[in-house]
């Protein structure tokens, strides 16, 4: 488990108490709270934190002092950013409300990515972060290709296994990042995979000018 | 787990799942051989179990790529300084190397493109670029800016000392706007009009919405537009009426008001541009979706039976063009049942089962 969420987990109450001396709505409380994880576990990803707890306790000071002046100026910036304050309509509150739903998911998709051993985290992290190829990242970590991919299946496995101890419906997570699929219990075999076999990319990843 | 007293033991729902995993993993680079696909077939099939941990781990995978935002938050100022801040107090180490070299991905195309010139003339320069069905080009200016028209596509250039005015008269293109504030470079198509002074971004004309997708830097959006007359010097003096502006990762919808207005994660922004890249790729589309998306690349007529079939949902990518191959992939993967009603017209349905 990476030391973030160790210190997270072991932190939580108090952080959630920093952010309860500002604002005065639970959810707004458990949202910052939660992206305080966030911009720890990405730091930590850069950077190794050698005090994770004072780390962590920074950042939610940080950013609870960052959200008061956001709300402070909030109704400007919003008129002067889009003409007029009737511009969005409903639209724009649909959206917020997206974006907090996908902000969630990627909380917790986060977490199942700290839960991780080291050596599982780093190579889920290169390929779905730093967008490698398999094969790059075999090259980098001086690794079979095949050790990658079973490092890989093995984290996507124990990434299922950990998301549903903590009570979240895998379905949940089907949803793609720009096509919601709506998926009924029951509908069998309704994932394919379409890889025509003359091979559309190069394996290194390069697609123009083949 | 399971109740039932099989004699052969049902293997652990873990078991299953790494299987599934594994598969996932094999079609991931897109390095899978026919022999693959065929024993991948074989493993589905034989039982709902299997097909089932295949659709979770398939679609948890892809649900993985949001994860890509936290390169953004790695890279935000307060945690750039909170690091920094953190470092002076003694709480950090050394800085790692592994996530360093990460940038975005997004580079400005390369490659050997041809510099188009334009014709010109007493107002300025002037002309008019298209593609067929299923062809894609890149238009170089002389400026430095480039557009990629895709399928189906014609634009008007004009440009003139004062600005550069695009016409999208049909068809999705993506502008690369090299930088110069006193010529400002603006996207006219239907009623909207976008203006960028250094960006990406790609703009499809759907019917008579304007799809906006912004892959660098900031544009802004107006309706009430009118495309410049055919020897305009500077736009319509006609006020368009300002929406809205957005920045990199944003799409937005319009015609006379903003319709649509989302944020979209790295890897599904890459997804939306792949086209550049002469390929198409999806992850958990419908088919009807999908369908309608390739459909842009070929005459070939794609017709869907039945309803539950238009809701199956696709991941992979073909290259345009390669509309064949999509067809083969989904009789292989998904059990489809591909009839050729004509040269030109291709009808999908449901399977019998076996």
């Amino acid at each position: 488990m990476s030391e973030i969420l160790q210190a997270f987990i072991e932190n939580e109450r108090a952080i959630r108490r920093i952010f309860a001396r500002y604002c005065s709505r639970a959810e707004d409380v458990e949202d910052l709270t939660q992206e305080t994880f966030l911009k720890c576990f990405a730091a930590e990803m850069t950077t190794d934190i050698r005090e994770p707890k004072a780390f962590l306790l920074r950042a939610a000071k940080n950013l609870a002092l960052s959200e008061l002046k956001r709300k402070a100026n909030k109704t400007t910036s919003f008129i002067e950013d889009s003409g007029g304050p009737d511009v969005l309509g409903n639209d724009g509150q649909v959206s917020v409300e997206a974006d907090i739903d996908g902000r969630r998911k990627l909380v917790a998709l986060a977490k199942a990515i700290a839960s991780l051993p080291a050596p599982h985290r780093r190579a889920l992290l290169m390929r779905k972060m730093e967008n490698l190829k398999i094969r790059q990242i075999a090259k980098r970590l001086n690794v079979s290709v095949s050790t990658v991919e079973k490092r890989v299946a093995a984290a996507l496995v124990m990434c299922a296994s950990y998301l549903r101890a903590e009570g979240y419906d895998l379905a949940e997570f089907g949803a793609a990042a720009f096509a919601p699929v709506q998926r009924k219990p029951g509908d069998a075999a309704s994932v394919i995979a379409m890889t025509p076999q003359t091979g559309a990319r190069s394996p290194d990843g390069s697609k123009r000018h083949e | 787990m399971s109740k039932s007293d099989n004699v052969v033991p049902l293997p652990e729902a873990k078991d299953i799942e790494a299987q599934a995993a594994a598969w996932v993993m094999r079609f991931e680079d897109g390095e899978a051989t026919a022999g693959d696909l065929a024993a991948f077939r074989a493993w589905r099939n034989a039982s709902e179990q299997h097909a089932n941990a295949f659709d979770r781990m398939n679609a948890l995978w892809g649900a993985l790529d949001a994860v890509e935002e936290l390169k953004d938050y790695a890279a935000a100022d307060d945690n750039v300084a909170l690091i920094e801040e953190q470092r002076r107090a003694g709480g950090i180490f050394a800085r790692r190397t592994i996530f360093a070299a990460a940038a975005a991905s997004l580079a400005v195309a390369a490659g050997a493109g041809v510099v188009y010139e334009l014709t010109r003339g007493a107002k300025g320069e002037t002309g008019t670029f298209r593609t067929a069905v299923g062809e894609q080009k890149t238009v170089r200016l002389a400026d430095g800016s480039a557009i990629e028209l895709n399928t189906d596509t014609a634009v008007d250039v004009r440009y003139t000392h004062s600005a550069r005015m695009i016409t999208l008269l049909h068809g999705e293109a993506y502008f690369s706007v090299a930088p110069n504030k006193r010529r400002p470079f603006t996207v006219y198509a239907g009623k909207g009009a976008v203006t960028a002074v250094g960006t990406a971004f790609s703009v499809r004309l759907r019917g008579a919405l304007i799809d906006v997708l912004v892959a660098k830097g900031r544009v802004a959006l107006s309706t009430g537009a009118r495309a410049p007359a055919k020897d305009a010097v500077t736009p319509r003096t006609a006020p368009a009426k300002p929406l809205i502006e957005i920045s990199k990762g944003e799409n937005a919808v319009f015609e006379d008001k903003i319709e649509h207005l989302d944020r979209i994660p790295p890897a599904a922004l890459d997804r939306r541009l792949s086209w550049r890249d002469g390929i198409l790729e999806f992850s958990g589309e419908k088919l009807a979706d999908v369908v309608s998306d390739v459909s842009r690349y070929t005459n070939t007529h794609i017709e869907i039976d039945g309803e539950a079939l238009r809701d199956l949902p696709v991941t992979g990518y073909l290259k345009v063009g390669q509309v064949d191959a999509m067809f083969e992939a989904l009789a292989v993967m998904a059990d489809v049942q591909v009839d050729r009603v004509s040269a030109d017209h291709v009808r999908l349905s449901r399977k019998e089962k076996e």
